[in-house]
């Protein structure tokens, strides 16, 4: 029963494809016919035949004949004891790794599984990022280093001790700075935290985004990574609570661009499985410089149900070209509950719940499942390496352009590209627009300065979808339009960076921008506008740490005082009444 | 009733600072440190001699060159002062507060 509908499958999927006969997918000299039922082959291909299957009165045979493939199929076309004729195309089994627990990762492979994680789930096939058929591409390369900015790496995990970069220019434990980077015996990376160069993860979070990377693949234990056989460089940023400063991911980051530009070391993406909502001028410049360097910057987009392009989350809302934002998917290809989006400020969306990784534990050899935004970038950094791998020769943005491009376009799309493919991205050749000028009508004069901003820009192989605007370089998109042309008016004194990003129908992108300088006004009064939104916070609040508390206070004391005033005249309305 | 009120207004008082879309350490920072990036080409040495005059006691180089322009980690209880008085040091291209960010695993 199973062969008849196996062979069905095959010569439907001839007859589909035998209008565009790829050389090498098929056998020459040979098809597969199916015949009439009752009836035997009569033709000259006789003898050259052999019954491969038969189930009822149906009759499958194979024959080999001298003649081409496309010359044999006119001629049987012709034969009226013939119901189907097809190719004998070449099949190669969809790599599937012998990792014991590669069922129950549905993000790699999603066949409807269900999963007994943190929660029972059952998927539905195909809710997934494709990675079989990305793995018959390619499963990636050893040179490929992908950096890890996390809580620390079990770099003893058995799923992770090969895959973990070595610093080749170190020797262990010699107490040495043997490569002379400032670093003494950073061997698999360092601790910003604890300012030692020993990134073992004391949180388990760092070995969990690990694993999704490039937990070993096929090696017969615990799960596969995205990527079976690139490195993981362990950056130690967060502490044992899963807390980090900018501090200690500038540092980190500053790490990883040196090592790869004095260093050489082949580092094409940094996953920041991280975030805050305080917007640092300071750490988006490291991170560009990180870009300039060819390094992508995989940020986790948030775990609060919110709009990043209204309520942005740093670092994945900086509107960086290097940046890819990831929101989190669940095994229905929905967007998880509590993940943020955002249309033009989240990239893609990747596996984030019920997620099976590698976890640190005392003994040595953990595992867990895991839910959250946090878990969604390292699949879209996994995707980086082996788009890295394959595209040796291409930059870091054309390789985010690939991610964009080739993500699967899902219904009710909340960002801006779609769902992260795998064998979309190993397989996409969209190009991005191309960008030939931005102009503005001024780009200097007194505040408030009006500024009409123009882009000539064209899509080759597809249409430009929008145009998103960056006005004042506060790190977010401030305006979306359809149209090449928008004004904007600056209303204080200041150099301003304004940036456009065109964005093409599969979310392929490019960026420009414009210098706009901003003189005072004449008159005094109106210039108290920040942009930042970080000098607004009262100078009493030196001892405690969040800006926005004090406003919150303000609010509150504004209403207590109201409430003082109404509530007697209520109260003497009331004992009037009474 | 007047306490009734008072009981109202309190439980305002509270919610107003527990609001549940921005998090109790939403956009927190370390209350003690800033970072400052300074301008490019601009020297170790000037940013020593800036140390001095603003009698900064404890830095920290964060990037160890100046591609880009250095970028540092300065310790001081008096934060709103220094990052006043840093900013309108014209060798400085930016200050801001040490903001605090955590892992994105959903608890």
């Amino acid at each position: 029963m199973y062969t008849k509908k196996f062979i069905l499958f095959v010569l439907m999927f001839g007859f589909i494809c035998q209008d565009a006969l790829a050389a090498g997918s098929y056998k020459p000299g040979e098809v597969i016919v199916e015949l009439k039922n009752g009836t035997v082959l009569s033709s000259k291909f006789l003898r050259s035949s052999k019954t491969i299957a038969a189930s009822g009165k149906s009759r499958y045979m194979l024959i080999k004949s001298d003649e081409s493939v496309s010359q044999m199929i006119k001629e049987l076309k012709g034969d009226p004891d013939i119901a189907k004729i097809s190719p004998n195309y070449k099949r190669e089994a969809l790599i599937i790794p012998n990792d014991h627990y590669f069922n129950d990762q549905w993000g790699l492979y999603n066949t409807g599984q269900t999963v007994n994680g943190i929660h029972k789930t059952t998927g539905i096939p195909g809710a997934d990022i494709d990675a079989p058929n990305g793995w018959d591409i390619t499963t990636g390369s050893s040179n490929v280093v992908v950096a890890d900015i996390d809580s620390g790496i079990d770099y003893n995990h058995p799923d992770l001790k090969n895959n973990l970069w070595k610093n080749p220019g170190e020797i262990p434990n010699n107490r040495i700075d043997d490569d002379g980077n400032g670093y003494i015996d950073d061997v698999y990376g360092i601790d910003t935290v604890n300012n030692d160069s020993d990134p073992f993860d004391d949180n388990g979070h760092g070995t969990f985004t690990a694993g999704i990377i490039a937990a070993e693949g096929n090696n017969d234990i615990g799960i596969s990574g995205v990527c079976w056989h690139c490195k993981i460089m362990a950056v130690k940023a967060l502490d044992s609570n899963g807390i980090g400063y900018d501090s200690t991911i500038i540092e980190a980051i500053n790490y990883i661009i040196n090592m790869k530009k004095k260093y050489h070391i082949n580092i094409v993406a940094i996953n920041a499985s991280l975030g805050g909502y305080g917007n640092d001028e300071i750490l988006k410049d490291v991170i560009k410089t990180a870009g300039d360097a060819g390094i992508l910057f995989i940020a986790a987009a948030g775990n609060e149900s919110n709009d990043n392009d209204i309520n942005p989350l740093y670092p994945a809302s900086y509107d960086l070209p290097n940046i890819i934002s990831v929101a989190a998917s669940d095994s229905s290809d929905t967007l998880a509950s509590f993940s943020n989006y955002g249309k033009t400020t989240v990239d893609v969306m990747a596996p984030g719940v019920n997620v099976l990784s590698t976890y640190y534990d005392s003994s040595g050899a953990g595992y867990a499942f895991a839910d959250g935004t946090s878990i969604a970038a390292p699949f879209a950094a996994g995707v980086a390496a082996l788009v890295a791998s394959k595209y040796t020769a291409e930059s870091a943005l054309e390789w985010a352009n690939r991610i964009d491009s080739g993500a699967k376009p899902i219904a009710a799309n909340k960002v801006l590209s779609g769902r992260l493919d795998l064998y979309g991205a190993l397989t996409s050749d969209n190009s991005p627009p191309v960008i030939s000028l931005l102009s503005a009508s001024d780009r200097s004069g007194a505040a408030p300065l009006t500024v009409n901003f123009s882009v000539s820009a064209s899509d080759l192989d597809g249409a430009i979808k929008e145009y998103n605007w960056d006005f004042d370089d506060n790190g977010i998109i401030d305006k979306t339009t359809s149209s090449p042309s928008v004004s904007h008016t600056y209303n204080q004194a200041g150099t301003y960076t304004a940036l456009v990003r065109v964005v093409d129908n599969l979310g392929a992108r490019s960026y420009k921008t414009i210098n706009i300088t901003v003189a005072k006004a004449s008159s005094t009064g109106s210039l108290n506008q920040n942009n930042t939104g970080t000098s607004t916070v009262g100078s009493g609040s030196g001892g405690g740490c969040t800006i926005g508390e004090s406003n919150q206070i303000g609010i509150s004391l504004l209403l207590f005082l109201l409430i003082s005033i109404i509530y007697p005249m209520m109260k003497n309305r009331f004992i009037g009444k009474s | 009733m007047k306490q009734i009120v008072l009981f109202i207004v309190m439980l305002m008082l509270i919610a107003s600072c527990n609001k549940p879309e921005e998090s109790s350490d939403a956009r927190s920072y370390q209350k003690n440190a800033l970072i400052v990036e300074f301008a490019k080409g601009v020297s170790k040495k000037q940013i020593y001699m800036l140390v001095k005059k603003l009698n900064i006691g404890n830095i920290k180089f964060l990037t160890r060159d100046s591609r880009g322009g250095y970028v540092i980690l300065v310790k001081s209880p008096e934060l709103f002062r220094l990052k006043n008085q840093i900013k309108s040091e014209s060798i400085v291209k930016s200050v801001e507060f040490n903001y605090k960010r955590k892992t994105l695993r959903k608890k």
